[in-house]
C-alpha cells in the first residue's frame, strides 16, 4: 500500500509503437514536491519529451493524471482529470482539464494516471479495470462522434459501468482545435485531441472496484461536511452556479460592458438577454448534473425543439461557448448555441478557440485581410449561425478553409497579415474574460505557460469586487498569488468553483487541511507556495526548451493599443507601458529573470529542480 | 414499508450517496460497495438507483439458507445478520431490485439498513433526492 493516504501509487507506462504497458511505481518524493495531477504529469512531461518534438509525432507523450483528492468526498474535486502535452496548437506547455466521474473512476481501477507515447499502428482504446491494463482494437469505432461512440460501448456488457475518456472525429482528424471528451465533459484546450489522435488512440476506458483509504475517515468526512455547508452560505455555490450555472456570467459581465462581441472589436453585445442565464433557464434548461462528489451541479442539460442546426441538446453551452459562438459571433439565436455547442462535443472541437478564429476570420473578411479567394467561396459575416455552423464542420474535418481557420488565431494572423486581429497570446485563444477591463487577468493571460487561458490566472475577484477591477499598479504581483493558488489547485485537479471556498487569490489553510486528511502529508502554507512555484517553473521550463522567452509573455495587439470604444467600460485597455512594468514585478515576485522571463538558476535551485537549472544554465 | 426513494429528476449522478455510504460501512471511499447503487448514461436526465425496497415478504429472506436476512411478519425492513450470513450470494441473485451485492473480501452480502433509521446519504443528498419514503417510517 502507498505510504500516502488517497493515492494508488501507481502510473502507467504506455508505449503505443511497441503496443507495451508497464506499471510503474510513483516516486514518493515526487509526490511530497509536486503533489500530483498539474505537478507530476509537469514533470513527467519534461522528463519524456525532448526540446524540439513535434506534438503530433509519436515521441511526444500524452499524460492523463488525477490527483490525491479524486474518488474522495472532498468536495467538488473528486472525479476530475487534466491532460498534459506538448500542443500542437501554441507548441507550448498545455494543461487541459475535465469533469466528470473518469478521474474518480482511474483511481478506483488502481492507478494516479498514465504516460502515453509512441502510435499505434492501427486504431485502439487502452482499457483500465482493476490494476490492469490492455490495449483494444478500436478500429470499429474509428470515425464515430463521441456520443455515439460512448454509447456504443456502454451498450456492449464489458464496457457498461465503464468511464470513457476519448476524441471524436476532430480529434482524429488532427484538428490543432481538437479536444478530449469524457461523457458531455471537455480537456477543451491547446489539441490535446489532436495528440491523442495521432497515437490512434480513441479511447480511455476504466472500470475499478477498488477503494480509497484515508487517514482518518471520521475526521475527512467531518472536513467535508464543514466545507459543504461552507458552500451553502456562498451565493456562487448555493444559488447561483446550482440554478444557472456559467451562464450567469453573460449578464453579469455585459452589464459591466466586458462582454467581447465580433471578436472583442467591442465589449456590449445589445442582444445578450436573447443568450444569457436567464434566457436558457426560462426556454431549455431540462436538468442539472454534478461532477463525482460535488454538491454544487452546476452543469445544465438544455433542450429545444427544432433541428435547423442539428440536434438541440446539449450539457452546455457554458459561459465561455456562449460568448465564443454568441456575442463573439454577433450571434444571439440561442437555439444555435446550444446545437453548436452539440456539435462541437459529439465531433471533439474545442469551442473557445474555434470560436475565436471564426470572430477573427470575420471580421478581417470585413476588413478585406481575406476575399472569398480565401474562405473556398464562403461569404462571411456576423450573426449567421448558419455560416458558424458550416465553418464549425469544416474545422472539425480539419479540411480546406476549416484546416486554414483551425491552425489557430496565430497562424491564421501570420497567414493574411491580419496579426493584430488575434486575440492569443502564445498562439492559444484566449476566452471571454475581457483582458482590457480585467488588468490582473491580462497579465494572467499573459504570464500563462499555456497561453491565453482564464484558468492560471482568473478573473473572479476582479469581476465580484473582491479586488478593485480597475487598478492596474500591483496587479503583477498580485496574479503571482493567484496563479499560485490554481497551480496548486490543478495538483489537486480540484474545480475553479472552489475557489470562492478556498480563497479567491492565494494558497489558504484549506489547502493545508486537504492535504493533511486526504494524504496524511504535513505542509505549511509556505511548503505549498513552493510546490506551486516549482510546477509553475517546470512548465516554464518546458516552455523555455522550445524557445519561449519574455517576448513571449504578452498580449494581443488590441489589448494593447485599443481602448474599448464604448459602453460602460469605454477607455479601457492595457496600456503597454504599464503592462510592461507590472511585468517586471511579476517576474521579480517570481525569482525570474526580467530579460528572458524565466526562473533564474538560483530560483530552480531553491525549488530543488538542481536538473532543470543545469537544462536551462 | 419503508425504504429510499430517489427522486431522478433531482439527481444530479454526484454519486455523494455512494461515498458516505461507503465511508460509513467500509472506511473507505468505494462507490461499488456503497448499499446503493447509481448509473447513468452520457446524458443527465437517464439517472437510475438500485437500493432495497423492503419487499413485503421480500424473496431474499425467502431464500436465504442461512435465515441471516431477517424481516419480522414479512413486512417492513429487511436485515442482515452478517454474523449469520455464510456468503452463498442465493438472495444476490434473487433480488428483483438488484438491491443485493456480494462483497468478495469478506464473502459477506450486502444492503441497504436505511443506517437504522437515518440514512447518512439522504442526509447528505445535495439536491435532496433521496429521502425515506413509504407507507411507515423508521
Amino acid at each position: 500500500m502507498f505510504k500516502y493516504g488517497g493515492y494508488t501509487g501507481k502510473i502507467l507506462r504506455v508505449d503505443l509503437s511497441a503496443g507495451t504497458i508497464e506499471v510503474e511505481a510513483l516516486a514518493e518524493e515526487m509526490v511530497r514536491d509536486l503533489i500530483g495531477g498539474n505537478g507530476i504529469a509537469a514533470r513527467y512531461l519534461y522528463d519524456t519529451v525532448p526540446a524540439g518534438t513535434d506534438p503530433l509525432s509519436p515521441e511526444n507523450a500524452l499524460i492523463l493524471m488525477n490527483g490525491p483528492v479524486q474518488g474522495t468526498r472532498v468536495p467538488a474535486v473528486g472525479g476530475r482529470t487534466v491532460v498534459v502535452t506538448r500542443s500542437p496548437l501554441s507548441g507550448f506547455f498545455i494543461d487541459a482539464y475535465y469533469g466528470g466521474h473518469f478521474g474518480a473512476e482511474l483511481k478506483f481501477a488502481g492507478f494516479d494516471g498514465m504516460v502515453i507515447t509512441g502510435r499505434a499502428e492501427k486504431p485502439v482504446m487502452l482499457v483500465i479495470e482493476d490494476g490492469d491494463a490492455r490495449l483494444v482494437d478500436a478500429s470499429p469505432y474509428w470515425g464515430m462522434k463521441t456520443f455515439v461512440f460512448q454509447k456504443k460501448l456502454r451498450s456492449e456488457e464489458n464496457y457498461n459501468e465503464s468511464e470513457i475518456t476519448c476524441i471524436g472525429p476532430a480529434g482524429e482528424n488532427l484538428s490543432p482545435m481538437a479536444c478530449i471528451i469524457s461523457g458531455v465533459h471537455a480537456a477543451g484546450r491547446g489539441g490535446v485531441g489532436a495528440v491523442m489522435g495521432s497515437k490512434q488512440l480513441k479511447a480511455v476506458v476504466a472500470k475499478g472496484s477498488g477503494g480509497i483509504r484515508v487517514p482518518d475517515m471520521e475526521a475527512l468526512e467531518d472536513y467535508c461536511d464543514s466545507i459543504v455547508e461552507r458552500m451553502q452560505a456562498n451565493p456562487a455555490t448555493s444559488k447561483v452556479l446550482p440554478t444557472y450555472g456559467t451562464p450567469a456570467i453573460v449578464a453579469a459581465n455585459n452589464k459591466l460592458g466586458l462582454l467581447g462581441t465580433r471578436n472583442y472589436q467591442v465589449e456590449v453585445f445589445p442582444n445578450a438577454d436573447d443568450i444569457d442565464g436567464e434566457a436558457l433557464h426560462n426556454r431549455a434548461f431540462v436538468k442539472s448534473a454534478s461532477c463525482f462528489s460535488c454538491p454544487i451541479g452546476c452543469a445544465k442539460l438544455f433542450r429545444m425543439e427544432g433541428e435547423e442546426y442539428g440536434p438541440a441538446e446539449s450539457v452546455g453551452p457554458e459561459y465561455e461557448t456562449i460568448w465564443s459562438y454568441g456575442s463573439n459571433l454577433a450571434n444571439s439565436d440561442l437555439k444555435s448555441l446550444i446545437a453548436a455547442d452539440r456539435f462541437s462535443d459529439e465531433m471533439g472541437l474545442d469551442t473557445i478557440s474555434a470560436g475565436s478564429v471564426i470572430g477573427m476570420a470575420i471580421e478581417a473578411f470585413e476588413k478585406g485581410l481575406i476575399t472569398k479567394a480565401d474562405t473556398g467561396g464562403i461569404e462571411l459575416k456576423y450573426g449567421d449561425p448558419k455560416l458558424m455552423m458550416e465553418l464549425l464542420k469544416q474545422i472539425a474535418a480539419n479540411k480546406g478553409f476549416g484546416k486554414v481557420l483551425g491552425a489557430g488565431t496565430r497562424e491564421f494572423g501570420r497567414r493574411f497579415n491580419a496579426e493584430e486581429l488575434a486575440m492569443e497570446t502564445k498562439g492559444l485563444e484566449i476566452p471571454a474574460h475581457s483582458p482590457r477591463g480585467y488588468p490582473g487577468m491580462a497579465i494572467g493571460y499573459a504570464t500563462s505557460n499555456r497561453g491565453g487561458s482564464h484558468q492560471d490566472g482568473r478573473p473572479s475577484a476582479e469581476r465580484g469586487g473582491a479586488v478593485d477591477r480597475k487598478q492596474k499598479e500591483g496587479k503583477g504581483e498580485y496574479i503571482v498569488d493567484v496563479q499560485r493558488m490554481t497551480t496548486l489547485a490543478d495538483c489537486l485537479v480540484a474545480c475553479r468553483f472552489t475557489e470562492g471556498i478556498f480563497g479567491l487569490t492565494t494558497i489558504s489553510e484549506d489547502y493545508v487541511d486537504i492535504m493533511k486528511h486526504v494524504t496524511g502529508m504535513d505542509y505549511t502554507v509556505e511548503e505549498l507556495f513552493d510546490v506551486a512555484d516549482r510546477v509553475y517553473a517546470l512548465e516554464r521550463a518546458f516552455n523555455a526548451r522550445e524557445g519561449a522567452t519574455r517576448k513571449d509573455d504578452t498580449l494581443p495587439h488590441r489589448v494593447l493599443n485599443e481602448p474599448i470604444p464604448d459602453g460602460p467600460a469605454a477607455g479601457e485597455f492595457m496600456e503597454p507601458a504599464v503592462f510592461e512594468k507590472e511585468l517586471d514585478a511579476y517576474y521579480q515576485k517570481r525569482g525570474w529573470d526580467l530579460k528572458t522571463g524565466l526562473p533564474t538558476e538560483e530560483t530552480l535551485r531553491r525549488l530543488k529542480l538542481d536538473d532543470v537549472a543545469s537544462d536551462l544554465y | 414499508m419503508p425504504r429510499l426513494c430517489v427522486d431522478e429528476d433531482k439527481c444530479t449522478d454526484c454519486r455523494i450517496c455512494q461515498l458516505v455510504c461507503s465511508a460509513r460501512y467500509n472506511g473507505i471511499y468505494s462507490p461499488r460497495l456503497a448499499r446503493i447503487s447509481k448509473k447513468a448514461g452520457i446524458m443527465p436526465d437517464t439517472t437510475s438507483t438500485d437500493v432495497c425496497q423492503n419487499c413485503n415478504d421480500a424473496p431474499c429472506v425467502a431464500v436465504c439458507p442461512a435465515e441471516a436476512l431477517i424481516q419480522p411478519d414479512g413486512e417492513g425492513m429487511v436485515t442482515l445478520d452478517e454474523s449469520l450470513c455464510t456468503g452463498c450470494a442465493i438472495c444476490v441473485d434473487e433480488c428483483p431490485y438488484d438491491a443485493i451485492w456480494f462483497n468478495e473480501e469478506t464473502d459477506l452480502a450486502y444492503k441497504c439498513d436505511l443506517c437504522g433509521g437515518s440514512p447518512e446519504c439522504e442526509k447528505r443528498c445535495p439536491t435532496e433526492a433521496i429521502y425515506v419514503c413509504g407507507e411507515e417510517t423508521v
